[in-house]
């Protein structure tokens, strides 16, 4: 079962600009050309691409997934999967902190709003609450019976509050933040399949 | 879980190793490959040894890209929805893609989404490995169209002939993806003809075929035995097999699905649960006797990589203006080969080399082979040029090299390639007592791990290889007459050979390529490796 691997660290920028040699066939000598010299590769140098989630600063930091919802058979709710058939519910989850405001953890007590947008589908607000023993950011998404087979490019948005100055820190201002899985490979991408 | 793993294109390896004299075979030492994986040490001139993806060569009756590559799109973050009429079908369904919302009188391009795939492989002076396959996705522009005054649009078009499996469609406005959909396109399978007497070729048609692993391979079996696999890489998910009917007359099943080199029965519950397969019956109509021995050989065409092993680079004459031609560049062992050279500037006598190897792969720690030269004769030009005939030598079948060595140095060099050959009728006696042993007679079997082994099928039943390399390219089978009286086939694939040295990620190893001749990674190096039939009679 493919599962989504969306671990993406939004604050961090940091790219060490490293280089790796590719080899690249050589276009084809016809057979029994004369040929005094062994074939050799071309090398050639390539650079890192940008981080996935862009290359700007980032004052929040997400981590977003996709769990199983009910009717999701035959593994059990909270699996981790991002392949799913119209008429099954896709859970997102998502936990982050406010690296503008020191590495707080976003709760309910410094978002001002969180919501997802899928296309198609009108805004889904995200609530913070407790699943098990911890807390984390969730919302579900029954998929239409004629939802679009294929890639799922949702969007996860976080507005934080601003926090005013204390005696040990200064004022925060509020900060906005997206989460979105543009960067990651096709397969890791939340995708709807049909038999 | 199934985690990213981003073996685009090249693995990078850059390894040197020891140089190689051919009157002096070196010590062979063992080395790693820098991307991690376990390499055996190999000899080699002073080159290096690489990953390559292979460039695929020019294969006959294979589909374009369903559209010219797309430009990079950034996804909009209010993106919409596109209506795909229908979602899922094969390749030439009509489908009509509708959007509503976009911006008015706008240029619309629908992309979509595929794929190349390909093989991967890494070449030396002394073999070939066998490093498996990848693939690189994209998107072409399948359409393009203008929005009316209210953002609205409709194209209708036929699926193209693909990869299958799912392909985003995103209508795209100035360089961003507006709106989604999507498309299924699913397998098909024809087989043709479905009935007839034993030994009628039967040509197995399976499209749709992915471009990712797990959906790029497929198996077929026969009467649920395994014939071999099948693989689309080079053939744009369109995998073409031709098998013999096997069997008693009556009706016999044949089956074809998504496969790594086996079967996987349960798709329906898997990932990717629109890689279909089927199941089609074939009437034997009755035994007319064993058919004629055949070789049928892969596609013509024109290697794409110009590497060729026992290629040396050491103890070359430098300056030499020396240029050697063959009159032919391929053929059985045994052959006899002219060979023109002109532009010697001294009357010495010029040996002819035969480059070649010797060694084996079994129990191999480190590297087991070695190179090695046949002297062909000698020679001495006339005005600077020499015109003269070789024999190939009964040996191992692959590409060689053929040395003009004056004076101590390779003046020229000019590959060969040793075709497979069936010794006499192929087979020990073509009349067999059942439960009898007899044996299949081969020459020019090579030592790379495209082409060290042969793998064999009796009655559509695979049953083992054969491997020839410390036998030097003679391979004596030993199979036993089984399944009553009447007419039985044996077949002869190519193999990938994918032990010792074992690579990781080196999926489809060790099975009937079925494939060969569209889809194996030895075409782009010129390597030609066909499928043998033969067939006895078995009597009590």
């Amino acid at each position: 079962m493919n599962k989504l691997i969306t671990k993406t660290v939004l604050a961090l920028v940091a790219t060490t600009a490293g280089a790796t040699a590719l080899v690249i066939a050589g276009a084809g000598a016809g057979a029994g050309a004369a040929s005094l010299h062994a074939a050799t590769g071309t090398t050639t140098t390539t650079t890192l691409g940008p981080p996935a989630q862009g290359a700007g600063r980032h004052a929040i930091f997400m981590y977003v997934d996709t769990v199983a919802g009910g009717n999701y058979k035959p593994v059990s709710d909270c699996t981790m999967t991002n392949l799913f058939q119209p008429g099954q519910t896709v859970v997102f989850r998502m936990d982050g902190v406010n690296v503008a405001a020191g590495g707080v953890n976003l709760t309910a007590a410094n978002v001002a709003s969180a919501w997802i947008t899928i296309p198609g589908v009108k805004a889904q607000t995200m609530s913070y609450g407790t699943h098990g023993k911890f807390s984390y950011w969730t919302t579900g998404w029954a998929i239409p019976t004629n939802y679009p087979v294929g890639t799922v490019n949702f969007v996860v948005h976080v507005i934080t509050k601003a926090m005013p100055a204390t005696a040990t820190s200064s004022a925060v201002p509020a900060e906005s933040g997206t989460f979105t899985q543009a960067g990651l490979a096709p397969p890791s991408q939340l995708t709807i399949v049909k038999a | 879980m199934k985690r990213v793993i981003n073996r685009k294109l090249a693995a990078v390896v850059a390894l040197v190793v020891s140089g190689a004299l051919l009157s002096s075979p070196p010590a062979l030492g063992s080395a790693s490959a820098s991307d991690g994986r376990a390499s055996s040490g190999t000899a080699s001139t002073a080159g290096s040894l690489s990953a390559q993806a292979l460039q695929a060569p020019d294969i006959p009756g294979v589909a374009p890209l369903p559209g010219p590559v797309a430009k990079p799109a950034q996804p909009s973050q209010d993106m919409g929805i596109l209506d795909v009429t229908p979602d899922q079908g094969v390749a030439g369904t009509p489908v009509t893609i509708s959007g509503k919302g976009l911006a008015a009188n706008a240029d619309v391009e629908l992309t979509w989404s595929t794929a190349n795939a390909t093989w991967l492989v890494q070449t030396a002076p002394d073999t070939v490995n066998y490093l498996g396959r990848t693939d690189t996705e994209f998107a072409v522009v399948l359409a393009s169209t203008t929005t009316d005054a209210s953002g609205a649009f409709s194209v209708s078009l036929k699926a193209p002939s693909d990869f299958g499996g799912i392909h985003d469609i995103y209508a795209v406005i100035n360089g961003v993806e507006q709106a989604h959909g999507g498309f299924i396109l699913m397998r098909s399978v024809t087989v043709t003809p479905t009935s007839g007497p034993v030994g009628t070729p039967i040509t197995i048609t399976y499209s749709g075929l992915g471009a990712t692993l797990y959906t790029g391979g497929a198996s077929l079996l026969y009467d649920n035995r395994y014939v071999g696999e099948l693989m689309a890489n080079w053939t744009r998910g369109t995998a073409r097999v031709v098998i013999r009917a096997s069997g008693a007359p009556g009706p016999h099943i044949i089956q074809i699905g998504n496969a790594i080199s086996y079967l996987y029965l349960n798709v329906a519950q898997s990932p990717i649960p629109y890689t279909n397969g089927a199941t089609v019956t074939f009437t034997v109509t009755k035994d007319d006797g064993p058919p004629p021995v055949s070789v049928d050989w892969p596609a013509q065409v024109d290697p794409t990589v110009s590497a060729r092993t026992t290629l040396q680079s050491a103890d070359l004459a430098v300056g030499s203006e020396v240029s050697a031609t063959l009159a032919n560049t391929s053929g059985p062992v045994d052959s006899s080969v002219g060979l023109h050279a002109t532009g010697f500037s001294l009357g010495d006598p010029v040996d002819l080399v035969w480059s070649t190897v010797v060694g084996n792969r079994v129990d191999c720690k480190g590297t087991c082979w070695t190179f090695a030269s046949n002297n062909l004769g000698t020679v001495n030009p006339t005005a600077g040029s020499l015109d003269t005939d070789f024999t190939v030598p009964d040996g191992l079948g692959g590409w060689h090299v053929v040395q003009l060595v004056q004076n101590g140095k390779v003046v020229a060099q000019v590959p060969y390639y040793v075709k497979e050959s069936v010794v006499g009728q192929g087979v020990s006696s073509t009349v067999v007592r059942e439960g009898a042993e007899f044996t299949i007679h081969l020459k020019g079997v090579g030592w790379t791990q495209l082409d060290n082994t042969v793998a064999v099928d009796y009655d559509n039943s695979y049953i083992g290889y054969g491997c020839g390399f410390n036998s030097n390219g003679d391979v004596v089978l030993h199979l036993h007459a089984a399944g009553g009286p009447g007419t039985h086939l044996i077949d002869i694939y190519p193999m990938l050979y994918s032990l010792s040295p074992s690579f990781a990620n080196t999926p489809y190893g060790m099975v009937p390529v079925l494939t060969y001749a569209r889809d194996e990674p030895a075409l782009a190096l010129g390597y030609q490796l066909p499928a043998i039939r033969l067939a006895i009679t078995v009597v009590k």
